[in-house]
């Protein structure tokens, strides 16, 4: 008995030996070898995708944001039947199905792509949605299949095309962002891909026991813009519709809060979608508001004027002594717009009058050197540093070529250029006391739902706070008592002016084309916004005071209600 | 009585061993249905986490459609809605209306 329950044991633990044995040379000796060799069948390498960054408006939410989509792709070279395929997609596609045509072009795009068998992979329609795509799938046609992607989504539609900016393809097929602030803050938004490296079983759930390794992703910031939607939406509004009641062919608005410098609207018209950029010509991507300049015209006399006053040169009951006719230097003649002349007038009858030969008095009484120092300190032919891409600025003529008609036209506006942004940033100073601040659209990053305030930047004083006070009452006596007076708003605590200003061409001014703009701020005592309205070639008339004028209180008024400003008594 | 005694110890080293063996199969056993379990969690855990994220999503998409002001402007002038032309600002020292 004993003997055969040893013999029993032995046999086990020879048994045991050789398990035991072949077990070490495959899990130790072997173990390298067939771990590479089954890698591939467990091992995924995936990429963690992370979201551009949101561009949100004042209130937090959303101006441009992303979203998930779908990329449709097919294996051509596996397709048999490629004109059915092509049908029954190309009705998928389409939007209205009674759209034969479009129905029959979108059939023959397919067929196409799919038409070529020595394709291994090819892309047929991208920005699809979820719902389109579950449809695709309900067909159940083999060898199709879908790529995620994201794509920019704008809950407002185009509104603020020129100051977002939209998202294209680099050169290297990347998303890239240009213009506006797309473009400015690219780095910014710019998401950055994570890797994920781990083991899975052969239902793609992962192993536990496994291999697991990841690099995170890192999402791209919230930009928290000054943008307030609903004045964004009552300047889009109420613009387009002016520059359809006048007939212009381009207009601009900028509203800005001369305290802080924030951009609180800015549009333009004509603009573009930028969900669908590519369909547009590629002049429309500029932002006027800041890569186009023009003559200011009357506008600029608040800046002369405020120059002026800050000099001590003039007061506002100084009175003019050259008002009583036109003005004749060199082989030029100064006269005002509409040929009518008040001899005696003071300062602020010469703004609200807006009598050029007055300015040319005030601008004599500067100096060019004078004059020069004070529109480098308004910073005209600077960039204002506003954060958008695409900014550009006139440059000022250089010092040494000046000559007097310059200096008495650039009082009046003419023969120096400006951005629109570059004069609301001027007016700005003059609302904010003589305080320069710097124009921003972004006031906060937000990372981690944390929002990192970005302060508002002054660029110093630029004229004295009695001087900023004396130009103030001087404009708002000219929106009151002005050519534009018919159009003011009793009570409303306006201070504006307006100008018309003729488009140089080959070397003289067209005489039918003008640029009518007007700026303002209200209330004058604690100016809640600067305004300007341009208008490019009005038709209904060419003056200011009938076009942009009326065009600027239409806004305000809305602007009135919505900051809660109350009429005076 | 020898032999016994040395039967009894072969037979001790015999049970011994056979409970070396069944601990030895019992471990493993207890070890794969652990990690069979923590693994089921983790799936249920991984397939939770992307149920939510893909609610998210849609809760996120949501709000951007209905916090677009030029949808709620749609909205409400197809519901008859329409901003005033003219505001009247009432004094406020004068009587509009009053409470009796």
């Amino acid at each position: 008995m004993l003997g055969r329950v040893r013999l029993l044991a032995i046999f086990i633990f020879l048994g045991f030996v050789i398990i035991i044995s072949r077990l070490f040379y495959w899990q130790v000796i072997k173990a390298q070898t067939l771990s590479e060799r089954v890698k591939f069948q467990h091992t995924r390498r995936g990429t963690i995708n992370s979201q551009r960054g949101s561009i949100l408006a004042s209130d937090g939410t959303w101006m441009v944001t992303s979203e998930r989509s779908w990329l449709l792709y097919a294996e051509p070279n596996k397709i048999e039947e490629a004109d059915r395929v092509a049908d029954k997609l190309s009705l998928i596609f389409s939007k209205d199905t009674d759209d034969r045509a479009g129905i029959l072009e979108e059939a023959s795009r397919v067929k196409n792509l799919l038409g070529n068998k020595k394709l291994y992979w090819v892309a047929l329609k991208g920005r699809i949605d979820d719902v389109l795509k579950e449809k695709i799938e309900r067909e159940e046609i083999d060898h199709l299949g879908f790529e995620e992607q994201e794509v920019r989504y704008y809950p407002e539609a185009s509104m603020s095309a020129h100051l977002l900016g939209f998202v294209g393809k680099n050169s290297e097929g990347n998303d890239e962002g240009y213009f506006g602030l797309e473009g400015f803050y690219n780095n910014a938004l710019t998401s950055k891909k994570g890797v994920r490296v781990g083991d899975f079983d052969i239902k793609g759930d992962p192993i536990l026991t496994g291999d697991f390794s990841k690099i995170s992703s890192i999402a791209g910031v919230d930009l928290l813009t000054n943008i307030d939607k609903t004045i964004q939406f009552y300047v889009d509004k109420n613009l387009e519709k002016g520059i359809a009641a006048y007939g212009a062919v381009q207009g601009t608005a900028i509203v800005m809060d001369p305290k802080t410098g924030g951009i609180l609207a800015m549009s333009n018209f004509p603009s573009y979608d930028p969900e669908n950029y590519w369909n547009y010509s590629d002049n429309l991507f500029l932002n006027p508001t800041i890569s186009q300049s023009f003559e200011p015209g009357s506008v600029f006399k608040v800046v002369a004027m405020s120059s002026a006053l800050d000099a001590g040169v003039v007061e506002p009951d100084t009175i003019c002594d050259l008002c009583f006719g036109p003005l004749h230097i060199d082989k030029y003649t100064i006269g005002t717009w509409n040929d009518v002349y008040h001899p005696g007038s003071t300062m602020t009858q010469v703004i609200i009058n807006s009598d050029n030969v007055g300015m040319a008095y005030v601008a004599r009484r500067m100096g060019i050197e004078r004059m020069i120092t004070y529109l480098k300190k308004f910073k005209i032919g600077e960039l204002t540093g506003i954060d958008l891409q695409g900014e550009m600025t006139p440059q000022l003529r250089p010092d040494r070529d000046w000559k007097e008609v310059d200096l008495l036209t650039s009082s009046f506006g003419q023969g120096i250029a400006v951005t629109p942004m570059q004069l609301t940033k001027a007016v700005a100073a003059i609302a904010n006391k003589g305080v320069m601040m710097k124009p921003q659209v972004v006031k906060g990053v937000v990372i981690d739902n944390q929002v990192n305030p970005i302060k508002p930047q002054s660029e110093g004083r630029i004229i004295s706070p009695e001087a900023a006070s004396k130009m103030t009452m001087m404009m708002v006596e000219a929106a009151k008592s002005g050519e534009s007076k018919w159009t003011y708003l009793s009570g409303f605590k306006v201070a504006g002016k307006t100008g018309t200003a003729q488009i140089p061409v080959e070397g003289h001014y067209d005489a039918e084309k003008t640029i009518a703009s007007f700026i303002g701020f209200a209330p004058y005592d604690d100016p809640k916004f600067v305004m300007l309205v341009t208008l490019k070639e009005p038709k209904s008339s060419q003056w200011a005071s009938e076009t942009a004028a009326p065009l600027w209180y239409s806004i305000a008024k809305e602007l009135f209600f919505y900051f809660g400003m109350m009429p005076e008594k | 009585m020898s032999k016994n005694k040395r039967q009894i110890k072969v037979s001790l080293k015999l049970l011994v061993a056979l409970l070396m063996i069944g601990l030895f199969i019992v471990n493993g056993v207890v070890i794969t249905l652990f990690s069979v379990t923590m693994s089921d969690k983790s799936i249920t855990l991984q397939r939770k986490i992307e149920e939510l994220q893909e609610e998210n999503r849609k809760v996120a998409s949501e709000l951007y459609s209905k916090t677009s002001l030029q949808q709620v402007y749609e909205k409400s002038s197809s519901l008859g809605f329409s901003t005033s032309d003219n505001i009247l600002y009432i004094n406020g020292e004068e009587p509009v209306a009053e409470l009796r």
